[in-house]
């Protein structure tokens, strides 16, 4: 043998030994987890972080993806706009990035799928604001949108609670709430319901002593309340305190699911019933396992945001999964767009993309002694 | 080299946009009132300039052009009342009047959008751009101050009896500075909507125009390079105290309390006073401490 | 027509008893301003760790009429705090360039204090006990009036009688009034102004901290942010007023607490905050000098 044709062989050799070698190594699967740890929206950030986080550690442990694993870093974006947009460049110009799982607000995600598009990276915010599909394919909603979900509200209401006439109050400064208070309205108009009182409040007021005057003079036989937990609590409390009678009943919506509804409501919220994701301690299997296994894991109960960041993160992976040996951004993409019957612990328990728009079914909670309980259908 | 920059685009941003608005601060801090609408002509000139593109399909060089005039006019408009008041006052009637702005946004919802905010606004201005306005405006302000203007604003801001006096109509300078605020903050307010893919009524409100005045007062305000100095140092020290994310509104709350303890005339501004100082001593022009 | 009078009258409740707070709030604001021409923009943190130090005391197992004063106590004593890192270092600046900074510095000091207070609360938002005020109403005239309002209103005028008293009938007081702003009299007088700043800083602090403890049992929510829109609604009260002017504060807040309620009755949510902030404008340009003219210490308007 010449040394040429010796030198080829080891050249050969090598090369050979050395895509085996790689081929064999376990590959990081990096997802950045970009949520609100601090500021305004940190009551959702942080565990939905946390829901995350726990997910992708499970999901390792029992080697979902093979020899691959998922590896994930955590980013605030203090819930501003200009920090989830910055942070999205950031990861993005980062080739080991595959996925971003985030931003929490509709405020911040809307113009951050606008840079997410930009820069080509995939992004699935927790919101439900079905206006930020319309910065381009990279951008993804989380949560089901009300078009969904109210109706199945306002149905309820009419058919199990058997309300006729209705007062709402709604975050005035938050889309998200404005939509849910809107498509509620219109469904149940269109079915007979009269909406005697729409009032709007901001996130950050805590008088409502104007507005629950005025609504006790309107006589509703129900209040609906399109806020979250801490917000609609006061609310209850001070419809209370100017005289709402007690067979007045109370309603909401899946923002009101988190323990200080209860913690700061007592017993003026006895009796709410909502809509919601997660119903605490699980209402499967699969979500009392989640429920049981996070209490041992963190010490804290799940609530309605770390099981659904859990639920987010298990969808990314399955579509880091159906993206093949080797995930690009384009990959995960597509996959994720295809999402089918992914099993999760809210709603119905399986999750899946139609045309964009998430689907995972709800369950109807209700307030029964200080406690989350399932309401009567 | 733009690879370089490409993950922190959006703290350039942030520093080009905010020195616009800072510098709009300070010419009028310069002319000697104490007004923080800045941020309403902002507003103004942003949604002007988001409204006319993606509604109206206007060009969107066009687009800015109009927000640019819009908020030189609410400029205009405020001057005159402004003029009759005095310090504090002056502040509490903009300070009202940045809050009208805001508030009629989250009204007029079928032009705005509302709470809801104003989405999908196309990204047709580059960082480029935004560098060639800020830079631009910088120049015209430095000119400006040099000459005949300058010396009117200061005299006006130092003693309005002897600037009138001197034939300073105070009248016609008074809203000259307020023409330039309101064309300014317009302007980057433009560019700013068309940047950012959206609006929101808020972004305008009480906390943007406490970071301006923040920049202003933190930077300098008497100099064209103070606000750019007060600016970058705003937005780099969320980057810089990151690990610290939880303890950042205090150390921002921190160094607004030292500097202004020691560095009350801004940190660039200080630092240029010191070093004329130190000049003059050296040669002696310093005047003679009593008694000595 | 007789529930529309009602709930009109039941609405004019509302609007006075919330216009108490707001007095209360608006007076150590006007007081600081009135004395020493600062305005003071950490006001809304004393206001929220107020609100803090009367919860944690009744949470502690204290009853609230023990824990209101110990809150007014410590907001007055955080006050005086803020006071020496935030004021009293740009007081040998000139009154001119001292405006803006002390602005920029208060700012930063109530950011310092939110901090805490954020870092304390873990940004939940925290509501007294219940049963820290007893839920019974009361109907006097066809109008309910609960123990709560009752309780505001008590505060409200008791904070406005005890500071009235002190400035008007005690000899401090006499010395706070007639110092105003004019450091160099007052050292020719041998009034110490350090004691002047203690004083007036103490007080102020502790009528934002009752208006704190208040707010935090009227509207169950205790949190870091709370004092930020109470801040900009009581520029409004104070021109009202008349900036520096102590009735003025106390008129200006029962108003503007009435003008909130009946707007906010009648008109869509989202107008409020235009129509309170167009009358703040009109009325600067009208009449800046609010109700009660004289206690101002300069023109509001130029001369020139």
């Amino acid at each position: 043998m010449t040394s040429f044709r010796r030198n080829l062989y080891s050249l050969a050799l090598f090369s050979a030994l050395g895509l085996a070698t790689q081929a064999s190594l376990a590959a990081d699967r990096k997802i950045v987890i970009l949520q609100a740890l601090t500021g305004v929206a940190s009551f959702v950030g942080v565990p939905a972080s946390e829901g995350m986080r726990f997910a992708a550690d499970e999901l390792n442990a029992s080697k979902f993806l093979g020899n691959d694993r998922i590896v994930v870093e955590v980013a605030d974006s203090a819930s501003a706009r200009a920090q989830a947009m910055a942070a999205i460049t950031r990861y993005a110009a980062d080739p080991s990035v595959l996925f971003i799982l985030g931003p929490t607000t509709a405020v911040e995600a809307i113009p951050s799928a606008g840079v997410a598009n930009d820069a080509k990276i995939g992004m699935k915010a927790m919101t439900n604001a079905v206006g930020l599909l319309n910065a381009g394919p990279w951008g993804f909603i989380s949560a089901q949108p009300p078009s969904i979900t109210m109706p199945q509200l306002g149905d309820y209401a009419m058919d199990v609670a058997k309300v006729k006439a209705c007062a709402t109050i709604r975050f005035s400064d938050n889309e998200a709430y404005v939509d849910l208070e809107r498509i509620f309205v219109e469904h149940t108009q269109k079915r007979g319901m009269k909406i005697v009182d729409r009032s709007g409040i901001k996130q950050a007021d805590s008088d409502f002593s104007t507005i629950a005057t005025r609504i006790v003079a309107a006589k509703p036989d129900c209040v609906v309340l399109f806020t979250l937990g801490p917000s609609a609590a006061n609310l209850a409390i001070q419809l209370k305190q100017a005289g709402l009678p007690a067979s007045v009943k109370l309603i909401g919506q899946t923002g009101l699911s988190s323990p200080q509804l209860i913690s700061i409501g007592g017993a003026a919220v006895e009796g709410l019933v909502f809509n919601s994701d997660w119903t605490p301690g699980g209402n499967t299997p699969a979500s009392q396992a989640f429920a049981a296994a996070y209490k041992a894991k963190t010490g804290k109960d799940a609530d309605n945001w770390a099981a659904l960041g859990y639920s987010y993160m298990t969808v990314v992976a399955h579509a880091v999964k159906a993206a093949g040996p080797n995930p690009t951004r384009e990959r995960i993409r597509d996959a994720l767009t295809k999402t089918k019957d992914v099993p999760v612990v809210v709603g119905t328990g399986k999750y899946s993309y139609i045309d964009r728009i998430p689907n995972y079914g709800s369950s109807f909670l209700m307030v029964k002694d200080g406690k989350f309980v399932v309401a009567p259908q | 080299m733009m690879e370089l920059f490409a993950p922190h685009l959006p703290l350039l941003d942030l520093i080009f946009i905010g020195t616009g608005y800072a510098l709009s601060q300070a010419i009028v801090f310069r002319a000697g009132t104490f007004s923080v609408a800045s941020s309403g002509f902002a507003a103004l000139g942003a949604y002007c300039a988001a409204i006319l593109t993606v509604k109206q399909g206007l060009h969107p060089a066009a687009a800015v052009a109009m927000g640019t005039m819009l908020g030189l006019l609410a400029g205009l408009l405020l001057a005159m009342p402004l003029a009759r008041l005095r310090g504090v006052y002056q502040a509490i009637a903009s300070l009202a009047f940045v809050e009208v702005v805001v508030a009629l946004i989250l009204y007029l919802e079928n032009l705005t959008g509302g709470p809801l905010g104003f989405h999908n606004i196309p990204r047709v201005v580059t960082p480029w751009m935004l560098f060639f306005a800020m830079v631009i405006t910088m120049a015209l302000l430095i000119i400006l101050g040099r000459g005949g203007i300058g010396r009117a604003f200061d005299a006006m801001r130092q003693d309005p009896a002897v600037a009138a006096s001197l034939g300073v109509n105070p009248t016609r300078y008074h809203i000259l500075s307020f023409a330039l605020s309101g064309a300014i903050a317009g302007l980057f307010g433009s560019l700013d909507a068309l940047r950012n893919f959206s609006l929101t009524a808020e972004q305008f409100g009480f906390s943007i125009l406490i970071g301006t005045l923040s920049a202003v007062v933190l930077g300098g305000r008497r100099t064209v390079f103070g606000p750019l100095v007060g600016v970058t140092i705003l937005v780099l020290l969320p980057e810089i105290f990151r690990p610290l994310a939880q303890y950042r509104q205090a150390v921002y709350g921190l160094l607004l309390v030292l500097v202004m303890a020691f560095l009350p005339f801004g940190v660039f501004d200080s630092i240029m006073m010191s070093l004329r100082n130190r000049r003059l001593a050296r040669q002696g022009m310093l005047p003679q401490k009593a008694g000595s | 027509m007789a529930r529309q009078q009602t709930m009109i009258a039941q609405q004019l409740l509302n609007g006075l008893v919330l216009g108490g707070v707001y007095a209360l709030f608006a007076l150590g604001f006007t007081l600081i301003f009135g004395i020493h021409r600062i305005m003071n923009m950490a006001h809304g943190a004393v206001f929220m760790t107020g609100a803090f130090i009367g919860l944690y005391t009744v949470r502690a197992g204290m009853p609230l009429w023990f824990a209101l004063p110990v809150a007014m106590v410590a907001a007055g004593l955080v006050s005086i705090l803020i006071e020496v890192i935030a004021f009293k270092p740009l007081r040998k600046l000139a009154l001119a360039d001292a405006e803006l900074a002390s602005i920029i510095s208060s700012i930063g000091a109530g950011l310092i204090v939110l901090s805490i207070g954020q870092y304390v609360s873990k940004t939940e938002t925290m509501r007294f006990p219940f049963g820290t005020v007893s839920p019974d109403a009361i109907v006097v005239l066809g109008l309910r009036v609960t123990m709560l309002q009752l309780l505001m209103l008590g505060v409200a005028v008791l904070g406005v009688g005890l500071l009235a008293f002190y400035l008007y009938r005690t000899a401090q007081g006499r010395q706070i009034r007639a110092v105003a702003g004019n450091y160099r009299a007052a050292q020719l007088l041998g009034v110490n102004p350090d004691a002047i700043f203690y004083q007036t800083f103490f007080l102020s602090g502790a009528l934002a901290g009752a208006a704190g403890v208040m707010v935090g049992l009227a509207f169950n929510a205790v949190q870091f942010l709370m004092g930020e829109p109470f801040l900009l609604k009581a520029f409004v009260a104070i021109i009202i007023g008349g900036l520096g002017s102590v009735p003025g504060a106390l008129i200006g807040g029962l108003v503007l607490g009435l003008l909130q309620s009946l707007s906010a009755a009648y008109l869509p949510s989202l107008l409020v905050d235009a129509v309170i902030f167009m009358l703040l404008f009109v009325i600067l340009m009208i009449r800046p000098d609010g109700l009660f003219a004289q206690a101002v210490l300069e023109s509001p308007t130029k001369r020139v």
